[in-house]
């Protein structure tokens, strides 16, 4: 097939000599489908045959692109090698350090701390009785105090100079142990009639002394008029007494805020009122209010620090002693680390 | 050029390029079928050169170095480029709607009708017959060197040349029996 194909082209393209053409007419002859593929050929031939025009690229054209193509390329590659060296920069230089955990400090506005409350400082010194008898309370304001921060009632003796009943219940009810047992239940409070509040001024003509029991608000629940025997009032009070208030726990409550109080140590001011905080009771409210308004000092200054990145490290310094040996100062004291070593202030966390 | 390395200097490529860039450009022109592409072919076939100058290998011609890179440059665009046309078709009236010869036509019309179907038959090839067609009639390659440029066997080559042949010589027929024998 191959010897026929380039024989027909050279047969029409008159490439033979004479002898070859004279042979391939012979076979011609005596192959039909040969003459007529040579027929076709050669029509082809005639029918394709026709000027290529001319080539107008030029080798400036080729090197042009050539050199655009390096250009291009080497730009690629300086790309490249910047986009690597970024990268490797990005991995060889330290991590960025992680935010500093501040968990003692929201980061949450903290609202204006509340006044705390006033406590009774009578509960430094509370007893319902000595070796004497039975101690009262003579302002019923602070009676009502201490009432309210022991969660019970009070009992309110109102007596009256010249009243020889009244000086036989100092003398002996007072001292009576049952009675003594049963008032230890309350407040004890003891007035003359003649400075009782006006609600309570009752006439006396029914017997003395007066006996009522109040709420820690002040008001009247129960009481009864003249003098009866030590073990009926012992009664009386048995019947009506609220659990007995945990006296002691309240004393040593109270004497941890006074000493807090007095104390120029924040870390020892922060403990004490850390051990009362958990109370529920005014002792426990005065606590917490006074750690919330440590709390919003160190926030206070840690938001200041970081509004004004030039005093920083200074801000800080400052709120971390005033606050020294606290939860808070040590949130401080690492953010403090932070700026000093990096100059910078940095993302806070508020916890681990 | 003699056969060997490519000249890999900018003065020696120049040299390769004036000597072959008629060619080079003349196989694409008939290969694209037209102008423009074989322009751009051109262009796409000596980038190609001109990179790869450094690994040609002295196995072969250069003439038919360049003809393998120009029929790759040509097959990758292929299908970008518009419909390969005859370059004989651009000089010649079309022949679509032209149903065929008027009544009473004289031989001479008759014959330029019949060449126009032929030109339009080759150029209705199938490309993988068309293409080594094309190297066979225009370039006068053996069928060896059609194979060593399409990058096939020389009996594929043989195959589809003798195939593309018979499709045209049976249109042929078709014509001589509709409209009478060859002019």
């Amino acid at each position: 097939m191959s010897h026929d194909l380039e024989r027909i082209r050279d047969y029409v393209e008159g490439r033979l000599d004479p002898a070859e053409r004279d042979a391939f007419a012979s076979e011609m002859a005596r192959h039909p489908a040969l003459a007529e593929l040579v027929e076709t050929y050669d029509l082809v031939v005639r029918a394709t045959a026709g000027p290529v025009p001319a080539a107008t690229t030029t080798v400036g054209d080729v090197l042009a692109r050539a050199g655009a193509e390096r250009r291009w390329r080497r730009a690629l590659l300086a790309a490249a090698a910047a986009l690597l060296l970024a990268a490797s920069a990005y991995l060889l230089v330290p991590a960025r350090p992680g935010p500093v955990q501040v968990g003692s400090i929201p980061l949450a506005l903290l609202p204006a701390p509340e006044a705390p409350p006033e406590w009774p400082r009578e509960l430094l010194e509370h007893a319902t009785a000595d070796d004497e008898g039975l101690l009262f309370h003579t302002k019923m304001d602070r009676a009502l105090a201490v009432a309210r921060a022991a969660k019970t009632r009070v009992f309110l003796f109102i007596h009256f100079p010249g009243c020889p009943w009244c000086a036989e219940f100092r003398r002996v009810h007072a001292r009576d142990e049952a009675v003594r047992k049963a008032a230890d239940s309350y407040v004890l409070l003891s007035l003359d009639w003649r400075d009782a509040p006006e609600g309570l001024r009752e006439d006396p003509d029914e017997g003395w002394p007066i006996f009522d029991l109040l709420d820690a608000e002040g008001k009247r629940i129960d009481g009864f008029k003249g003098m009866r025997p030590a073990a009926a009032v012992a009664a009386w009070l048995g019947e009506r007494a609220s659990p007995r208030p945990d006296w002691e726990g309240l004393g040593e409550g109270a004497r941890r805020l006074d000493e807090a109080e007095r104390s120029e140590d924040p870390a020892r001011r922060y403990e004490l009122w850390q051990q009362v905080a958990g109370a529920d009771n005014v002792l426990g409210e005065a606590a917490r209010a006074r750690i919330a308004a440590m709390r919003k000092q160190a926030q206070e200054a840690l938001f200041a620090a970081r509004g004004d990145p030039g005093h920083a490290a200074e801000r800080l310094d400052d709120a971390a002693a005033s606050l020294r040996g606290t939860p808070f100062a040590a949130d401080l004291e690492r953010v403090l680390a932070f700026v000093r070593e990096h100059g910078s202030f940095p993302a806070l966390s508020a916890k681990e | 050029m003699a056969d060997g390395a490519l000249p890999g200097d900018g003065d020696g490529f120049r040299r390769l390029f004036d000597e072959h860039r008629d060619a080079v450009f003349r196989l694409l022109f008939r290969l694209s079928g037209n102008r423009h592409d074989a322009e751009d072919l051109l262009q796409d076939t000596f980038l190609r050169v001109f990179r790869k100058r450094d690994q040609f290998r002295a196995d072969g011609s250069v003439e038919g170095y360049l003809r393998r890179i120009a029929y790759r440059t040509f097959l990758n665009a292929r299908a970008r480029l518009s419909r390969p046309k005859g370059p004989q078709l651009e000089k010649i009236e079309p022949v679509d709607g032209n149903p065929g010869p008027a009544e009473g036509a004289s031989r001479k019309e008759l014959k330029s009708f019949l060449l126009a179907r032929v030109r339009r038959a080759v150029e209705e090839l199938p490309p993988a017959w068309r293409e080594p067609f094309v190297l066979f009639r225009y370039e006068g390659l053996k069928l060896k060197e059609i194979a060593e440029t399409l990058g096939i066997t020389p009996k594929a080559a043989e195959i589809r040349v003798a195939r593309a042949l018979e499709r045209v010589s049976a249109r042929l027929r078709e014509l001589k029996a509709q409209y009478g024998e060859a002019p």
